[in-house]
């Protein structure tokens, strides 16, 4: 009987790789994490290699590879895009084609050469592989199903729908209408960086208002059942050069350069693209809900990653039950492709409830050996004394990096490869900013809280695991979480069930014995501009190379001197 | 020992700089022969690229190629 399937997303940004056996998830990871670049893009082989190696198998052991889209149809898609803005597009498309020759077209080649498989490679649509991966590990038996990203083959949007086993996409629409497209282009016009800064994007909307609203809806007009168009004059897509036009530029004023200061005008513009988002958005769910009259939503692309936008498909779409899978970018492809196959063509049964740490652990043996060659003193504690020692410095304003079991897939840090703090500290985003993040001053930090406590300290009905919606404070409050507090009054939860992550629970909630307030800061273990940490090493390097008070990993817990 | 290996790096990278440049050509011929006659054809049958008619075009459309059984998903198209 045919069981184990290998997903692969690489070749454009965020590659990643996934194991699974009988219709459960093994194992899953981004390959950035291994090569400790952010976003690394290409054939993602520490990733799967690591799958392998935590499924205890060979290559020769898997069933199938299953690949993350069509590259036919996509290629068919970028010639004709550098076909429509012929003679302009030779530069982008000499760099394009040479890296499909290079690899795009080649992937059962590859996989021989580079892994000796000669097994079978099954393709699975773009939009068709976000969306397995949204539904299969939902736990709804029958959902809706929207994908939304910047383009996969020649789709952008998806709706479709799931019931057990089988899932189905019934419309599409496609290249160059793109919601993905839109706000990357913003987000290069405010001067981040495409893939990147998009989430900047978002938490600096909420320090504008949205003036120029009116003007984005006149360049993408929409109807009101959520389609929408680009207008051509506005945006060019056709290569690898900038995604607006000189005539955007003149509509709206000089782009920002990047890094530098940051004026009203770059929060309105900011607003504006946030709202025209959740606009569209809202506008394609309640058309979904009313089509289907499912109770269950789930969400994938990379654009499912805007957590205030999905905060507002929550309170205001119709649906009940809105699931996001963690990794709903690109990486995540790898886990639908694996998951199509796993539960559409091969009949497994869907997993109940979908973990989110699928990436390597590290033995306490290598712990050990890590922190005694970096020369720092340390103290191996119990689960218990650990959780109790790390809460009694958090209360005391320190920042403490927390390195716990297996890492999270997905771009967010969910209690396993975290930097925490106090959120009752009214100074503690500028301090975690000082010692260790560096990030720009106006992102917010999340709150990770215990699932049985969240609706005492915010608006959510249902659970927020992944750190994949916004809801508001509770006004009363807002003054106990000024850490966590963004400017709209809305802050980007993690709720944190004991059956999810047991050693995270009990830090948590031994914080709320000490203060009352069973809430932690919780940000990703990372210096800026690298990828979370994955080994003990690099959490010792950042630990060492910054101005972190504690470091608890795995059993042990290491103090800064003179704390 | 020094010798031959420096030779083989020369070697290589000729190579390397002959199939860029090659690659180059190529793409060259194909760009501008290849697809500005394509193009050339378009405009003067007054045909459109799918790319330019989806962008004229936001209607929902009927999803395709999403089967569901083994031989297409065997398919790269
Ligand atoms: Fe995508």
């Amino acid at each position: 009987m045919t069981s184990r399937v290998l997903g692969l997303s690489c070749h454009y940004h965020d590659s990643a790789a996934c194991l699974m056996e009988a219709g459960g998830i093994v194992a899953a990871a981004q390959e950035e994490r291994f090569l400790r670049r952010k976003n690394a893009s290409g054939f993602p082989l520490h990733a799967l290699n690591y799958c392998l190696q935590a499924g205890a198998i060979t290559v020769l052991d898997l069933d199938a590879v299953a690949f993350y889209e069509k590259p036919f149809l996509k290629l068919a898609r970028v010639l004709e895009s550098h076909l429509d803005s012929w003679p302009r597009s030779f530069g982008s498309f000499r760099r394009t084609m040479a890296h499909w020759l290079d690899d795009r077209l080649t992937l059962p080649l590859s996989l021989k050469s580079r892994l000796g498989f000669s097994g079978r490679t099954f393709f699975v649509k773009h939009h068709l592989a976000h969306a397995a991966s949204a539904f299969y590990p939902s736990g709804f038996e029958e959902a809706a199903v929207l994908t939304v990203d910047g383009v996969g083959e020649w789709a952008t949007v998806t709706r479709g729908h799931g019931a057990g086993n089988r899932l189905r996409i019934d419309s599409e629409m496609r290249f160059p209408s793109s919601l993905g497209l839109l706000y990357s282009a913003v987000t290069s016009y405010l001067g981040f960086e495409v893939h990147e800064g998009e989430g900047t994007v978002m938490g600096l909307a909420a320090y504008g208002s949205p003036v120029f609203l009116d003007r984005l809806r006149g360049i993408v007009p929409s109807t009101p059942d959520g389609g929408f168009m680009l207008d051509r004059g506005w945006f060019d897509f056709s290569g690898d050069g900038k995604m607006y036009t000189p005539r955007f530029v003149e509509a709206f004023g000089p782009e920002r350069v990047p890094g530098g200061p940051l004026g009203e005008r770059h929060c309105d513009m900011a607003a504006s693209l946030q709202s025209l988002t959740e606009e569209i958005l809202l506008r394609l769910t309640q058309g979904l809900r009313a089509q289907t009259k499912c109770e269950s939503l789930c969400l994938a692309g990379g654009v499912a990653l805007n957590c205030v936008a999905n905060q507002k498909i929550l309170d205001s779409s119709g649906f009940k039950k809105v699931f996001v899978q963690p990794a709903a970018g690109d990486a995540g492809g790898s886990l639908g492709a694996a998951a199509f196959v796993s539960h559409a063509l091969w009949g497994h049964p869907r997993p109940a409830r979908m973990s989110p740490y699928l990436g390597p652990d590290c033995s306490a043996s290598r712990i050990r050996r890590v922190l005694t060659n970096a020369g720092l003193d340390f103290r191996e504690l119990s689960e218990k004394e650990l959780c109790r020692e790390t809460a009694a410095r958090l209360a005391r304003g320190k920042v403490v990096g927390w390195m716990q079991g297996r890492m999270e897939f997905g771009p967010r840090a969910l209690g396993n490869r975290s930097i925490l703090g106090d959120p009752r500290h009214p100074r503690m985003k500028e301090i975690i900013n000082e010692r260790v993040k560096r990030r720009e001053e106006f992102r917010p930090y999340a709150p990770a809280v215990l699932a049985e406590a969240a609706r005492d300290f915010f608006e959510l009905e249902g659970d927020s695991p992944f750190m994949l919606f916004a809801p508001r404070i509770r006004e009363e409050k807002k003054s106990v979480l000024p850490a966590v507090a963004h400017p709209d009054g809305s802050a980007r939860v993690q709720t944190v069930r004991e059956a999810d992550n047991p050693r995270f629970h009990r830090l948590i909630a031994s914080f709320g014995e000490l203060t009352g307030v069973p809430v932690v800061v919780n940000t990703s273990f990372n210096r800026r501009g690298e990828p979370m940490v994955c080994a003990a090493e690099e959490a010792v390097a950042v630990f060492k190379e910054s101005r972190m008070d504690c470091l608890a990993v795995g059993d042990f817990f290491v103090e800064r001197d003179g704390n | 020992m020094g010798i031959k290996a420096a030779l083989a790096r020369a070697a290589q990278r000729s190579a390397d700089v002959m199939r860029s440049a090659l690659l180059s050509a190529g793409l060259f011929v194909v760009y501008f022969l290849g697809m500005g006659l394509t193009r050339a054809l378009a405009v003067l049958f007054g045909g459109r690229t799918r790319a330019s008619s989806f962008r004229e075009d936001p209607a929902w459309r009927p999803a395709e190629g999403y089967d569901s059984d083994e031989e297409s998903c065997l398919r790269q198209s």
